[in-house]
């Protein structure tokens, strides 16, 4: 039974097939959200003609009018308005929603399929990555000398601003995005996820908020970086309204994806799936969006004072009105460290996950995982002030929050050692999602330690706000982050498309990014240690070595992803066909087959066992014959150990 | 585990009803987390500026303060018509939706009024401000909330709530009180704010982020 079936034995009293509903796609979406947009404008014009906010009042009021209308005209208020009205989607709307005998055409509708949002997250992340990895190639061509002049001051500020807000974004959602919403429901044994419309509202959601940030671009920019500290976005142009907006907009699409991906695990779990026999992935994935719920309001409320402070004249962060810029940090960062694990926990639970299948061994220590993680959800609301020592709040506090920045690495240690111990005389099959796990230990490893030291408070103030810090959170973020979403791109690829991903460009990717991502930012640090101020489009010229050294890395890196990204688009369009379980793993979603019916299970599974169960059974044999997609039978792949 | 131990013929049969309605509510309740996570966050907004009342601004002498009278008549009217959901969901009340619906459309109508109504304006201080953003945001509760009392009260009419939908009806009533508690909560937070406003700083902070003296130090002369 789909979840479209709910509506098959729950059966409305009057249900017309959806007209309209059926002919609307993308292109109405942007026509309908450029016509709101020009008439909000027009709007807000007259509204607040020659009042002192008037660009900001217009910014706003257009960026919201296109929102509005690019939901409206993709159809997502549909449902909500035959809700209101008595008159629920029938069976067949449902399953036209779930983008069923559709093709490719359901990709730019309003589609409820999970596996169609995963797809679709997938490839946003991957035009989010190649937008902000971009602007990180131009900002490091400009650093590549003291005074390279390759980009002005205002513009240098602004791309580093975007480039970080992007990176954030698109770290955020690329792992539970695309593999929490392909994956998971697989892995758990259910149809579908618990709200299929809130999920694809979630996705389109982010695409409606794409156009609003990159705006900012052309509104003046967001002088004062990713983070929007005031009182400079108080004062900003209306760059910054683009840079609220967006932030407002991401914070509703979390809400809703956090609140269906939860659903779905703690409801819609196969019979027998108890939490013990529950992948540790799945777990990985809950955290983050259990952590992002009630973290991103506060960012939300955040933006929303401030949408008070420059389109109403508000105070919230003026000091001068009894405001305070303090009040933006708090909130800021009460989100802003969550954000970290939200972006770190299913990365490396990814990484968990298939070290056991390329390992051949059970996961090491299943409870100390879980209970890792549930220590490190629970610490990281508390550690928000250690972003904050230099800034001079509330001095009194510095001790008990460099305690618990530091606690919160004893849980991160018991990953560590999970995967260790898992790694230890585990027969490996050295794939490239293996590689990933040993490439993230690596980084971890360094992110890790130094942030450790920059918990501590006196090394705070000495290494705050210099390229330091920048090199510290690349490694955690990028280094450990994005390499799992990589190794998790790799393992989950043939599910996903149903076809191998190629084998020598993501090693050759691999070794491109690796080196270079450890050239570049190992010598961020250097330049960092000897006082480098972040931020800051000139420098003295005694950081020019390091800044050389950095710029040639981020080049190799930027060269890594190109052949990563040949890679998937190549592999996608005309790869090896892929097995149902190419890698002979035990999770539940690699006992449906390619391509993956609509329903994904044709008998719901009974889970009497738990995922993990390595090295019981002879392994696959090697270099089997290719098996056709949809043969439903195990398989092997080349490379496989004996 | 292998494929063969995953087949359960009784997969094929339907979900219960029940089973989709404790999904909808434990969604709704995760919804809940998130905006009761927005509440909290604006009213530590609102005292944590009033603590701090950075430079004497907070809300300086002459300014105008928020009558009480409206925001605590607004949460009484709200929680009479979640009393009113809630007795016709238990039976005792026939029109009781449609009064619930009624009263949460007079109390978005009195909140409106009770802005226009402000002897201040939203750019004259951080209190007035944090008070104007806080009737707002229940401005909104009360607009979604007349918005899913409408539908259960169409629905019903339509017989549209039935089966598995049934579950709508109680998962509005779960909204209605978090509503009724969100705005509780503005009210207080209001109150709260509006019974120290006015306080001198202390004398030997003069500098911006200094505490002002408590409120049980601050003398009615000086409110």
């Amino acid at each position: 039974m789909t979840t479209a079936d709910i509506y098959k034995t729950d059966p409305s009293p009057v249900a017309p097939h959806g007209g309209i509903m059926r002919r609307l796609n993308v292109g109405t979406g942007i026509i309908a959200g450029i016509v709101l947009a020009v008439v909000a404008n027009v709007l807000a014009k007259k509204l607040a003609d020659g009042h002192t906010h008037e660009p900001d009042v217009r910014a706003v009021f257009t960026m919201f009018g296109w929102a509005v209308g690019f939901l409206l005209g993709m159809g997502a208020f549909t449902g909500p308005f035959r809700w209101l009205v008595g008159r629920d989607l029938t069976h067949a709307d449902e399953l036209f929603l779930a983008g069923k005998d559709q093709g490719v055409g359901r990709y730019f509708r309003f589609t409820t399929d999970h596996k169609v949002v995963g797809i679709q997250y997938l490839v946003l992340v991957m035009v989010m990555l190649g937008a902000g990895g971009s602007m990180a190639m131009l900002i490091r061509t400009d650093l590549i000398s003291p005074n390279s002049g390759f980009l002005g001051p205002q513009t240098y500020n602004s791309l580093v601003g975007l480039h970080g807000l992007t990176m954030i974004l698109a770290t955020i959602i690329m792992v539970t995005g695309p593999f929490g919403n392909f994956v998971v429901p697989l892995m758990i044994g259910a149809r579908d996820m618990a709200f299929p419309r809130l999920n694809a509202l979630s996705f389109w959601l982010l695409v409606a908020m794409l156009p609003i940030l990159y705006s900012a671009a052309f509104l003046g920019g967001i002088p004062m970086g990713w983070v929007g500290y005031t009182p400079i976005a108080d004062q900003g142009p209306p760059g910054v309204d683009a840079y609220m907006m967006a932030i407002l907009v991401f914070a509703v699409s979390t809400a809703v994806a956090g609140m269906n991906i939860t659903t779905t695990i703690v409801t819609m779990r196969a019979r027998g799936m108890t939490w013990t026999r529950t992948p540790i992935f799945v777990y990985g994935v809950l955290a983050s969006v259990v952590l992002a719920l009630p973290a991103f309001p506060f960012f939300m409320a955040a933006e929303l004072l401030l949408f008070v402070d420059r389109v109403m004249g508000g105070g919230f962060y003026v000091p001068n009105r009894g405001g305070q810029p303090w009040l933006y940090q708090n909130l800021f960062w009460l989100m802003g460290h969550p954000e970290v694990y939200v972006i770190l926990i299913p990365a490396v639970t990814a990484l968990m996950e298939l070290t056991a299948v390329f390992a051949r061994k059970p996961l090491f220590s299943f409870r100390i995982a879980v209970l890792s993680i549930i220590a490190i959800v629970g610490l990281s609301a508390t550690v928000w002030a250690h972003h904050m020592f230099a800034s001079g709040w509330a001095p009194d506090l510095n001790g008990p929050f460099m305690l618990t920045t530091e606690m919160i690495s004893i849980p991160t240690g018991g990953l560590f050692l999970v995967i260790l111990g898992t790694i230890w005389r585990g027969r490996i099959w050295t794939a490239f999602p293996m590689m990933c796990t040993y490439a993230m230990l690596w980084n971890f490893i360094i992110g890790g330690i130094t942030g450790i030291y920059l918990s501590d408070v006196p090394l705070d103030y000495q290494l705050h706000g210099s390229m330091f810090v920048t090199a510290h959170f690349h490694y955690t973020l990028m280094g450990a982050g994005l390499t799992g979403a990589m190794g998790a791109l790799g393992y989950w690829f043939p599910k996903m498309t149903g076809r191998m991903l190629g084998n020598t460009p993501a090693f050759v990717s691999f070794w491109l990014v690796q080196i270079g991502f450890n050239v570049t930012f190992l010598g961020m640090f250097m330049v960092g240690l000897q006082g480098q101020p972040r931020r800051v489009v000139h420098y003295d010229a005694s950081f020019h070595t390091g800044n050389t050294i950095s710029t040639l890395g981020a080049y190799c890196i930027g060269i890594g992803m190109l052949v990563l990204l040949y890679d998937v688009i190549s592999s996608w369009r005309h790869g090896d066909l892929a097995p149902m379980n190419p890698w002979g793993a035990k999770t539940l979603e690699w006992t449906v087959p390619n391509p993956i019916p609509l329903e994904n299970f044709a008998v719901l599974p009974v889970v009497t066992e738990d995922a993990y169960g390595y090295g019981e059974e002879p392994v696959p044999e090697s270099e089997p014959e290719p098996v056709p997609a949809s043969a439903g039978a195990e398989a092997d792949v080349p490379g496989a150990p004996a | 585990m292998s494929t063969e131990s995953l087949v359960n013929k009784e997969a094929f049969a339907p979900e219960e009803p029940h089973d989709f309605g404790e999904r909808w509510r434990v969604g709704a309740l995760l919804l809940i987390l998130a905006d009761a996570a927005f509440v909290a966050a604006l009213s530590f907004s609102f005292l944590y500026l009033r603590a701090l009342d950075t430079q004497g601004s907070f809300h300086p002498g002459g300014t105008g303060v928020a009558t009480l009278w409206w925001p605590w008549t607004v949460s009484a009217v709200m929680v009479l018509s979640a009393l009113a959901y809630w007795t016709q969901l238990r039976g005792s009340f026939a029109n009781g939706v449609a009064v619930s619906v009624a009263g949460m459309a007079v109390a978005l109508v009195l909140t409106i009024v009770q802005m226009y109504q402000f002897p201040f304006t939203v750019s004259d201080n951080a209190y007035s401000a944090a008070v104007w953003i806080i009737t707002a945001a229940n401005v909104f509760h009360l607009a979604l909330t007349v918005f899913l009392g409408l539908g259960i009260a169409i629905r019903r009419q339509r017989g549209a709530n039935r089966g598995a939908r049934d579950w709508h009806v109680r998962i509005v009533g779960i909204w209605y009180t978090w509503v009724c508690v969100a705005a509780f909560v503005g009210t207080l937070t209001i109150s709260v704010a509006n019974g120290t406003v006015g306080c001198p700083l202390a004398k030997d902070q003069p500098d911006p982020g200094a505490r002002s003296v408590p409120s049980s130090s601050c003398s009615s002369s000086a409110r």
